[in-house]
C-alpha cells in the first residue's frame, strides 16, 4: 500500500518538476529583452527578436574610417607575470563559458562613443603640437608641452612607452610625433526601437540601466553622424589584430553582444532548492519549530555518536558560511539589482532552507564514524556510497572526485583568498582614510588649476599628489605584506600548529559578532521607521516589475539569487561536511537543525544588510556611488551616516568573519584531499592553504575571485544531482521520523 | 639470525582492515601465549579545524578510549581466541609510533600485512611498511597475500 503510494508521489512529484522548468523556459523567452527598461512614456520596448523579424539592424558606416595617426613603436613585451596573468584570466574564462553558461541572454546592440583627439608636430621639433581631425585636416588648436603634462596629471593622454606624453608615427606618408588626447574612456548607448523609431540609449555605468531624458539619447542620424566623423569606437571582434576590418565584417561600428540572462548554474541551485521544498512538502516551515527545540539542546545525548552537540555543529557550519557574502556581496546586490533583488534574496534563502536539510541529512545517513569516534562525512561520502546503494557506483565516484576537487579548489579560493584579501582591504580603507580624503582634495584642485590653466599651481599641486600617492602606494604596499605575513602565520598556528585555543576563540566569537551587527542594523532601521512601509511597497513591486532597474525580472532575480547562493551556501554541500559531525543517531534530526543556517544567515544577517543599504538610500546615493564605493566600502559608508564611529567596529567584524572562514574552509578542504589522497597527505593541502592566504592579501584579485566563485558553486553540480538521486530515501526517513516523533518515542533531555 | 622459536612479544599493527586482522593469526602462530601478541592502532593527529577540537569535546584520551573500546569489540566479534590479545592505541605518524611501540614492549618481531596500495595512494602516501622497517629495531616480517 505505502509502495504503490510512494510510487505515484515520485510520479507526480516528478511532473512538478518538469513543470516547474518548463514553466521557468517559457516565462523568461516570454519576457521583455533584458538590459532594456520601460521609456518614460510607459511603452515596453520591443524585444530584439522581434526587431530582427520586422527589419534589420540599421548599418551606421559600412567601412572603417582609418586613424588619422599610426603609432611605428613597438608595444613592450609582456612581462613573465602578465603572461602568467593573462594565461591564469584565458583559463578561467575558457572554464567560465561551460560552468557559468548563460542560459536566456538576450542580444544586444550598442555604440561606444570615441572621443580621441590627435597633435601631431615634426619629430624633433619643439613646436606646440598640431590638433587635426580624424581625416588628417588641421582644426586650428594647439597643445603645447605644458597643456599636455596637465593633460597626463588628470589621466587624459595615451602614454607611450614608458609613460612619455608622444609617440613617433606615420601621418600620411610623413613621420611625425603624437600626442593622443582622449577626453573620457567612451559612453556606452544601446539600441532599442522605441514607436517604430531606432534610437540609441545611455548605458548608465554600473547599473543594469538604460537612459530615458533626450540629453541620454541619440538618434541613428546622430549615430550615423558620429560614425562618418570617426568618433565612435568599431567593435573591436570585427576587427584583426593591427586594427583592419575583418574580411566579411559589416557595420563595424555597431557592436553585438549577448547580455543578461542567468548562469545555468544559479538557475539549478534555484530550482533544486524549489524542487526539494515541494518534494519535502514544505518542511522547512513546519519543521522549524522542532529545529529550534532541537538546536537548544531538547535531544541532546552524549552517548550518541558524534563529535559535538547539534547547537556547536551548527556554529561550526554558521561561521564558515557567515563571511564578506553577508556584507559585501549583499551590498553589491542592491546597488546593481534594486529593492527587487532583496526579495529574490530572500527567496533563496527561503527554499534554501530545503536543500540544506536534504544535504545534511545525506551527510548524517552516510557518515563513516572512525575508531576514534570522530567523523568523515559529507558529499564526497554520500556521492560514492549512496549512489552506490542505487547501483549508480561509477557516477556515484565521478561526482565523489568532482565534487571534492571543486571543493579544495573552492576553499583556496571564496573560502581563502577572497577572504584574506578584503580583510586587508578593508583595513586598508579605514586606516588610510584622511590621506584618501586629502587626495580626492588635491585632485579637485588639480582639475580646476588645469582647466585655468594656472600652470604654477599646477605644478605644486603634482608634486602634492605625487608625494600623496606616493606614500599612501608605499603604505600599501608595506601593509599587504605585513598584514598577509601576519594573517598566514594566524591560520598556519591553528592549521599546522594545532594552537587551538586561537582557532576556538574566533569561532565562537563569531555568534557574539553576528547579534552586535544585527543589533547595529536594527537601529539603523529604527532610527529611519518612517521610511520602512513605503521601502516594503517598494521591494515587492520591484521584485516583480522592475521600473527603476532593466535587466527585467531575470536579471533581478538572478542577481538576488546569486548573491544569496553564495552567502548561504545552500545546495552546495560544504555545510554537510560540518552537520555530520553532530552527535546523534538521527540523520533527518541533524538535518532540521541545518535549515535554521540559510535562515539565520540570509533571512536575518543578509536581510539586516540589506535593509540598512535602503533604507540609508545607499542603492541610489548618486554622491557615494560617483566616488567608487562599493561592496564593504559602501556598507561602511552607509553605517558611518547613522552611527560615526561604526566603521571601525565593522572592519573588527570584517576581519574576524574572514579569519572564521578561512579557518572553517579549511577543515572541509582538509577533509575532501583526505577523501582523495588519505589522511596522511593533509600537510601538503595545509602548506597549500597558508601560502593562499598570503598570496590571497598581495595579489589583485581578478581572475583568481571570478575563478573561486566559480569553483563554490559548481560545486552545486554534483551534489545536487547526486541529491535529487537520493531525496527519496531522505522524503522515506523524514516520513518515518516524523511519526515516531509523534508518537513521542523521543527522549528528550532538556 | 633469527631463531624460529616461540617469540616472547610480536607486535602486530592494525588499521581495521581485514588483512590486518588476518595478520593477527600469522602472528598467533608465532607465539606461545595469546597476550604475548600486542595489536597496536595508530591514530592521526587531530586538525585544530575539526569541530569536536574546536569546541573541546574531543581530546586525545577520548580517542584512544574510543579506538581501545572499537579494537576490542571487533576482535570479539572475529572470535573468542583473540580475547587474551594485548591491545594499544597510539597517536601520530603511523611509522615511528609503530616502531617506538614494538620497542617499548620489547617486541623480537613485528608482523605486517602487505597493504597492496596501487596508484596515487601509493605514490603520494607511499608504504608504511617501508617506514617501520627502515625505522624499527627488531626484524619486520612483512606478510603477502
Amino acid at each position: 500500500m505505502s509502495h504503490t503510494r510512494d510510487t505515484s508521489g515520485k510520479r507526480f512529484f516528478c511532473a512538478v518538476f518538469i513543470i516547474a522548468m518548463a514553466c521557468c523556459v517559457v516565462v523568461a523567452l516570454g519576457m521583455p529583452s533584458s538590459g532594456v527598461a520601460q521609456s518614460a512614456d510607459g511603452s515596453a520596448g520591443l524585444d530584439p527578436s522581434q526587431l530582427e523579424n520586422a527589419s534589420p539592424l540599421p548599418v551606421l558606416s559600412s567601412s572603417l574610417i582609418p586613424l588619422p595617426v599610426q603609432s611605428t613603436e613597438k608595444p613592450l613585451a609582456p612581462s613573465f607575470v602578465q603572461q602568467v596573468d593573462h594565461g591564469f584570466a584565458a583559463t578561467v574564462d575558457w572554464m567560465m563559458s561551460f560552468l557559468f553558461y548563460k542560459l536566456f541572454s538576450q542580444p544586444q546592440e550598442s555604440i561606444t562613443t570615441n572621443s580621441r583627439n590627435y597633435y601631431v608636430r615634426k619629430v624633433d621639433s619643439k613646436d606646440p603640437f598640431q590638433g587635426i581631425d580624424v581625416t588628417g585636416k588641421p582644426i586650428g588648436k594647439q597643445l603645447t608641452i605644458h597643456q599636455a603634462e596637465a593633460l597626463k596629471a588628470q589621466g587624459k593622454l595615451e602614454l607611450g612607452t614608458g609613460g612619455s606624453i608622444w609617440r613617433t608615427g606615420v601621418e600620411g606618408d610623413r613621420t611625425v610625433e603624437f600626442v593622443t588626447v582622449n577626453e573620457d574612456v567612451g559612453t556606452k548607448y544601446v539600441l532599442d526601437v522605441v514607436d517604430g523609431k531606432t534610437i540609441f540609449r545611455k548605458d548608465l555605468e554600473g547599473r543594469v540601466l538604460l537612459g530615458t531624458t533626450p540629453k541620454d539619447i541619440l538618434t541613428l542620424n546622430q549615430a550615423k553622424e558620429l560614425a562618418s566623423q570617426g568618433r565612435l569606437q568599431p567593435d573591436s571582434a570585427k576587427l584583426t589584430a593591427d586594427g583592419a576590418m575583418r574580411s566579411g565584417a559589416v557595420n563595424p561600428y555597431l557592436a553585438e553582444s549577448l547580455v543578461g540572462g542567468a548562469p545555468l548554474v544559479v538557475l539549478w541551485l534555484a530550482i533544486g532548492s524549489v524542487y526539494f521544498t515541494f518534494y519535502m512538502r514544505g518542511f522547512n516551515i513546519w519543521g522549524f519549530r522542532h529545529a529550534f527545540q532541537v538546536v537548544r539542546g531538547r535531544y541532546d545525548n552524549p552517548n550518541e555518536p558524534g563529535e559535538v552537540t547539534h547547537f556547536q555543529a551548527l556554529s561550526s557550519a554558521l561561521s564558515a558560511t557567515v563571511g564578506l557574502g553577508n556584507i559585501a556581496g549583499v551590498t553589491i546586490a542592491m546597488t546593481i539589482g534594486g529593492p527587487g533583488a532583496f526579495f529574490w534574496m530572500m527567496a533563496c534563502g527561503f527554499f534554501g532552507m530545503t536543500s540544506k536539510f536534504v544535504e545534511c541529512t545525506l551527510g548524517q545517513k552516510f557518515r563513516t564514524v572512525k575508531p576514534d569516534g570522530t567523523i568523515l562525512g559529507g558529499p564526497m561520502q554520500y556521492l560514492s556510497v549512496g549512489l552506490k546503494q542505487l547501483g549508480l557506483g561509477p557516477l556515484g565516484s565521478v561526482l565523489a572526485i568532482m565534487f571534492s576537487v571543486m571543493c579544495i579548489l573552492a576553499s583556496f579560493g571564496g573560502g581563502n583568498m577572497f577572504q584574506a584579501n578584503q580583510a586587508g582591504s578593508a583595513i586598508l580603507f579605514v586606516l588610510q582614510d584622511t590621506d584618501r580624503q586629502e587626495l580626492e582634495q588635491v585632485n579637485q584642485e588639480i582639475k580646476s588649476a588645469a582647466v585655468a590653466e594656472n600652470f604654477a599651481r599646477l605644478d605644486d599641486l603634482q608634486t602634492q599628489k605625487q608625494s600623496l600617492q606616493e606614500k599612501m602606494d608605499g603604505f600599501k604596499q608595506k601593509f599587504v605584506v605585513v598584514f598577509g605575513i601576519v594573517l598566514a602565520v594566524l591560520v598556519a598556528l591553528v592549521i599546522i600548529g594545532g594552537i587551538k585555543r586561537i582557532g576556538a576563540a574566533a569561532e565562537k566569537i563569531v555568534p557574539t559578532m553576528c547579534g552586535i551587527y544585527v543589533l547595529a542594523c536594527l537601529y539603523v532601521i529604527f532610527a529611519n521607521l518612517l521610511d520602512v512601509p513605503p521601502l516594503v511597497a517598494m521591494i515587492f513591486t520591484e521584485a516583480f516589475n522592475p521600473q527603476a532597474f532593466g535587466g527585467g525580472l531575470l536579471g533581478v532575480l538572478v542577481i538576488g539569487v546569486q548573491r544569496a547562493a553564495f552567502s548561504n551556501e545552500a545546495g552546495v554541500g560544504s555545510a554537510a561536511i560540518a552537520h555530520s559531525a553532530a552527535k546523534t543517531e538521527e540523520p533527518v534530526r541533524e538535518g532540521a537543525v541545518a535549515l535554521m543556517g540559510p535562515f539565520i544567515d540570509t533571512i536575518v544577517i543578509c536581510s539586516m544588510t540589506a535593509l540598512v543599504i535602503l533604507v540609508t538610500g545607499a542603492w541610489d546615493n548618486e554622491a557615494w556611488l560617483e566616488q567608487g564605493l562599493q561592496g564593504s566600502a559602501l556598507a561602511s559608508r552607509a553605517f558611518e551616516s547613522q552611527i560615526s564611529w561604526f566603521p571601525w567596529l565593522l572592519t573588527v567584524a570584517i576581519v574576524l568573519f574572514a579569519y572564521s572562514t578561512i579557518i572553517s574552509w579549511s577543515y572541509y578542504g582538509e577533509r575532501c584531499w583526505e577523501r582523495l589522497f588519505g589522511a596522511r597527505t593533509t600537510i601538503g593541502y595545509k602548506f597549500l592553504s597558508i601560502t593562499c592566504v598570503f598570496i590571497g592579501t598581495i595579489a589583485h584579485l581578478g581572475a583568481v575571485l571570478d575563478f573561486s566563485d566559480l569553483m563554490i558553486l559548481s560545486m552545486a553540480f554534483p551534489n545536487i544531482l547526486g541529491a535529487v538521486l537520493l531525496a527519496p530515501g531522505v522524503k522515506r526517513d523524514l516520513a518515518s521520523y516524523w511519526r515516531r516523533y509523534r508518537s513521542g518515542e523521543f527522549k528528550t533531555y532538556k | 639470525m633469527m631463531a624460529w622459536l616461540p617469540k616472547a612479544h610480536v607486535v602486530v599493527p592494525v588499521d581495521f582492515s581485514d588483512e590486518s586482522f588476518a595478520a593477527i593469526d600469522t602472528a598467533l602462530d608465532l607465539v606461545k601465549t595469546p597476550d604475548s601478541v600486542h595489536v597496536v592502532h595508530v591514530l592521526p593527529e587531530l586538525s585544530a579545524t575539526e569541530p569536536g577540537v574546536v569546541w573541546e569535546t574531543v581530546d586525545d584520551s577520548s580517542r584512544m578510549d574510543h579506538a581501545e573500546d572499537a579494537l576490542r569489540a571487533r576482535l570479539k566479534s572475529e572470535s573468542d581466541k583473540y580475547d587474551q590479545i594485548d591491545v594499544a592505541v597510539a597517536i601520530g605518524d603511523p611509522g615511528h609510533e609503530i616502531a617506538e611501540f614494538a620497542s617499548n614492549v620489547d617486541a623480537e618481531v613485528i608482523v605486517l600485512p602487505c597493504h597492496g596500495r596501487t596508484g596515487l595512494k601509493r605514490l603520494l602516501v607511499g608504504s608504511v611498511a617501508e617506514r617501520v622497517v627502515r625505522l624499527a629495531h627488531c626484524p619486520v616480517l612483512v606478510l603477502k597475500d
